[in-house]
């Protein structure tokens, strides 16, 4: 093929990509995948850079729904900003993150705390997407929603929980609701029943276990699985899609693929934490150190929710990605409703979910690209832009060799923290090259700074038949 | 250097439509490409621009040269195939059929020697019809059949000794037992579900009633028997553990039955075939109005429209046209309720209706449709990714449609050989204009300009699951 040279070529991989596995080349120009090609042919198309992914997984770079940046919540504020996220982001194979402009007081104004994150993003090294959010009833949530989506914003997370800060009432979710049903939005949701949670909160203080090691019993998963509930109840009156973040229980999981049943369209995001740790890390040496909301569940609740995501019950999985370290999470250790809440985990997402599932021989490698790329790059309005190789999409491409096993250490990992909760695991399946907008940020496990090259990517409307049903 | 580039459309691959270009090189996808990307040294270019480009169809249920009586005899596998091409059909799956004391796999062997001396037009793979008292010994041949690349074996709850259709119906002992060897040996059962014991007492009351004239068929032949005989079939499928395929979905019942069993995660899917997208039991009322009946009856426009919510939102996985084609004599040549003639001439305008009336009316996606007209049926049956998918290394089936296009269906432009269509006069929205197998352009912009008689067998793997 005589034509002008390629950027990048991958050859004698396996296309992991869109439900299926190819032997074929990827060809990359100008930033974009421009063909995909079989391998007989591949050997002629010429190339400034050829990369050999024999015996690895070519598939779209990761895109986590759910990643907190530099998030300032109560007193403490995570220690990354979008330089270093973006940086672990891409050392983890994931190529786009998903924020939250989250207003900084409640009822304050979600388009205010967009303009903030953008400014910050300016640093970002991969592309990245913001969801909006609101807090308040006392906003005009319809011209709220219409300004959002303008300015490329569909995805709004709710809160059901964390009363005086981020807590809405069921009328302001399905208003919200309502709205992005008429700009082909999705109501992204933190199901938590913000009484259940404070009651057991009281209970654990007056019987002297509010501290971390507690924490298990102060959020039940009764609470998870009320506010699930409810809230599927309003999508069902409002006829709206709805996503629930952190679904950390199968039977949270159970009231969706219920609802998806009756014709709703509902979806369900976990976390790597709460599809392999378990409870027994609040009654070790830091139980600080997992500290997250929802908390992690018994052993039984997190085979359970492992299942689930094996029956492909679980649509996305996102890090929930919260870069505290250890001298913030120790400081109130005492109390959990004054310390930081959520765990380092941008760049372990990809591996530890490769490994718990496909390095496992649980899930073929075709439905761990879906739950880490594919359908978020979907439930974002990013796809085929994103959660794709194919012909047009961005080369965003994460090469995975199924077979590198590596012991989890934080002085390895590039998030800006002292710790990870995965300290010391044996992990197979790591990405060993990793390319971003179609550079080589990650070359054979060496990180390289692109710079703040990261754009914003606007959502499109986002199709109630996004993720397929699971039938 | 490529054999053949398609360029300038709108590709539907890997689950979303996307501008890009095509290369094929030995008869398989080589590249796929960034509209402009592609290699400029191509032997020859099909101009896509303006056409949605989509894999070849696969019409997973077609009946040729089949003789049920001398005056019922299909249409050749040479007619049906060419019929096929034309309308963006790029693969048919007949039927071998065993009978009597017949051995299953002779009967696999003679229909592939049947229609590879016929030279047929598209590529075909085969089901293995098994029918009435069936053996022990025919039923041990399953593992060989499968081995030779048939797994899907179809079975009769209806057309008992002595109906029109021949002695088909085997009782549930013996669907059971071909259950649990397909199972055994991964292969699968597909079903024409329509109970006939109900059917008899049916009949049986509208004889009594003086109302047992063929347009009444649709009485004779209710949803109640559809929907038990699909519940009996799910019992069986649920125990067995085999995969269960049923054929022509027509009713409401049936479409519930099957979304119920699905929720149970019994492995059941199912097929609704074009015309009754289309039609309903009004239209046996008007003149010559039996052309338009085939087994099941049709139902009402409720159930109509059921189908096509079930073929929309998953509940249903693949449309196929049930090609029968007999001459118009032959098809009316049955005045009553228990001895219409069946069958549907309906391979050509399956891609095209299903195009017209579902994708441009904003019923399926284009993704949809791709999925229930070519990658479903190629799942279901074994013979994806080869066939099924536009994707690097899967046969180059590709399928132009021009979605501008208005045109009428005429009989007289039809390819079959028939003397009658059920869709003379049929409004198209968007029309089939070029059908490309494995490389070779059959048909361009609606004129034959391929070589003839290039079909061959493809053998069939293990069955999958649809999308």
């Amino acid at each position: 093929m005589e034509a002008a040279p390629f950027d990048i070529v991958i050859e004698r991989g396996t296309v992991v990509t869109d439900g299926s596995s190819r032997d074929a080349a990827v060809a990359i120009r100008g930033g974009r995948i421009e063909a995909l090609v079989d391998p007989g042919e591949a050997t002629q198309l010429a190339a400034a850079r050829r990369i050999d992914a024999s015996g690895r997984l070519v598939m779209p770079g990761g895109v986590d729904p759910h990643c907190h940046v530099g998030i300032a919540v109560g007193a403490y504020t995570t220690l990354d900003d979008y330089a270093s996220a973006s940086l672990a982001a891409l050392a983890g194979g994931t190529t786009t993150i998903v924020d939250f402009a989250i207003p900084a007081t409640q009822g304050g104004d979600p388009l205010a705390a967009l303009d903030e994150r953008l400014a910050l993003a300016a640093q970002s090294r991969c592309d990245y997407a913001q969801h909006g959010c609101i807090t308040s009833a006392g906003i005009d949530v319809a011209a709220t929603v219409r300004a959002l989506a303008e300015r490329g914003l569909r995805t709004i997370k709710l809160f059901t929980t964390y009363r005086g800060i981020l807590m809405v009432e069921t009328d302001t979710i399905e208003a919200v609701m309502t709205a992005l049903r008429d700009v082909g939005g999705l109501a992204y949701v933190h199901a938590e029943a913000n009484d259940l949670v404070e009651a057991a909160q009281r209970e654990a203080d007056a019987a002297g276990r509010i501290d971390a090691g507690g924490h298990a019993g102060t959020r039940p998963e009764d609470a998870e699985e009320r506010a699930v509930a409810d809230v599927l109840a309003a999508a069902e009156r409002t006829g709206a899609p709805v996503y629930f973040v952190h679904q950390s229980t199968p039977g949270a999981i159970e009231l969706v693929t219920r609802a998806r049943r009756r014709g709703v369209a509902a979806f369900t995001e976990s976390c790597p934490h709460y599809l392999t740790l378990d409870d027994g890390r609040y009654r070790g040496e830091h139980p600080e150190r997992y500290v997250c909301c929802p908390p992690l569940r018994s052993r039984a609740t997190v085979d359970a929710l492992a299942d689930r995501a094996v029956q492909g019950l679980v649509h996305a999985v996102g890090s929930d990605n919260c870069c505290y370290d250890t001298r913030q999470k120790t400081e109130r250790a005492d109390d959990v409703r004054e310390m930081p809440n959520g765990l380092p985990g941008v760049e372990t997402r990809l591996p530890i979910v490769f490994n718990r599932f496909v390095a496992s021989g649980r899930m073929a490698p075709e439905r761990f690209v879906a739950m880490v790329s594919t359908n978020p790059a979907r439930l974002n309005g990013l796809y085929p832009r994103k959660g794709t190789i194919s012909a047009g999409a961005d080369a965003d491409i994460a090469i995975l060799d199924p077979r590198e096993t590596r012991t989890v250490v934080i002085d390895n990992l590039h998030m800006p923290t002292d710790y990870t909760p995965y300290e010391g695991q044996s992990v197979t399946g790591w990405p060993t090259t990793v390319i971003s907008g179609g550079v080589v940020v990650v070359d054979e496990g060496r990180l390289l700074d692109p710079g703040p090259v990261g754009r914003f990517v606007p959502a499109s409307p986002i199709e109630a038949d996004a993720v397929p049903s699971e039938e | 250097m490529l054999d053949l580039a398609i360029s300038g459309g709108t590709v539907v691959t890997g689950g979303s439509a996307v501008r890009a270009d095509l290369g094929i090189a030995g008869g398989r996808i080589a590249l796929i490409a960034a509209p402009g990307a592609l290699p400029t040294d191509t032997a020859e270019t099909v101009d896509a621009t303006g056409r949605v480009v989509v894999p070849g169809g696969i019409d997973a249920h077609v009946h040729f040269n089949i003789k049920v009586t001398e005056a019922m005899s299909a249409q050749s596998a040479v007619d049906g195939s060419r019929a096929a091409a034309f309308g963006g059909t790029t693969t048919f799956i007949d039927f071998a059929l065993q009978s009597g004391e017949g051995s299953p796999v002779d009967a696999i062997q003679a229909k592939i020697d049947e229609l590879d001396a016929q030279r047929p037009n598209v590529d075909y793979a085969l089901h293995l019809m098994l029918t009435g008292d069936l053996s022990f010994e025919a039923m041990d041949e399953i593992p060989e059949a499968i081995a030779g690349g048939v797994s899907s074996f179809k079975m009769f709850t209806t057309f008992a000794a002595g109906s029109a259709s021949g002695h088909l119906l085997s009782d549930d002992g013996r669907i059971w037992g071909v259950m649990e060897r397909a199972q055994r040996a991964r292969g699968m059962v597909q079903v024409h579900c329509e109970d006939d014991c109900i059917i008899d007492y049916h009949v049986r009351g509208l004889y009594r009633e003086g109302r047992a004239a063929a347009p009444n068929i649709h009485l004779a032949r209710p949803p109640l028997a559809e929907e038990a005989a699909i519940r009996r079939m799910i019992l069986l499928s649920r125990r067995s553990g085999c995969p269960l395929y049923v054929v022509h979905v027509s009713s409401i019942p049936g479409v519930r039955a099957i979304a119920e069993a699905r929720r149970d995660g019994v492995a059941v899917s199912g097929e609704v075939l074009h015309n009754y997208l289309a039609f309903t039991s009004e239209h046996y009322g008007r003149e010559d109005g039996m052309i338009f009946h085939n087994y099941p009856p049709l139902k009402s426009a409720a159930d109509r429209d059921a189908l096509w919510a079930a073929i929309a939102d998953g509940h249903l996985d693949t449309v196929a046209s049930d090609d029968f084609t007999i001459p118009k004599a032959a098809k009316l040549s049955g005045p009553m309720v228990d001895n219409a003639p069946g069958g549907h001439n309906g391979i050509e305008t399956r891609m095209d209706v299903l195009y017209s009336e579902g994708v441009t009316t904003g019923r399926l996606s284009i993704e949809r449709y791709v999925q229930v007209s070519a990658e479903n049926p190629a799942r279901l049956f074994g013979i994806y990714p080869q066939k099924g998918a536009i994707a690097i290394g899967s046969d180059a089936d590709v399928v132009l449609i021009d979605p501008s296009a208005r045109a009428t269906i005429r009989l007289s432009d039809l390819h079959s050989a028939c003397d009658y269509s059920v869709w003379d006069g049929w409004e198209l929205n968007g029309r089939v204009t070029t059908t490309i197998l494995r490389g070779e352009v059959l048909v361009r912009d609606g004129e034959w300009v391929g070589e003839r008689g290039i079909g061959r067998f493809v053998s069939a793997g293990a069955p999958g699951v649809p999308v």
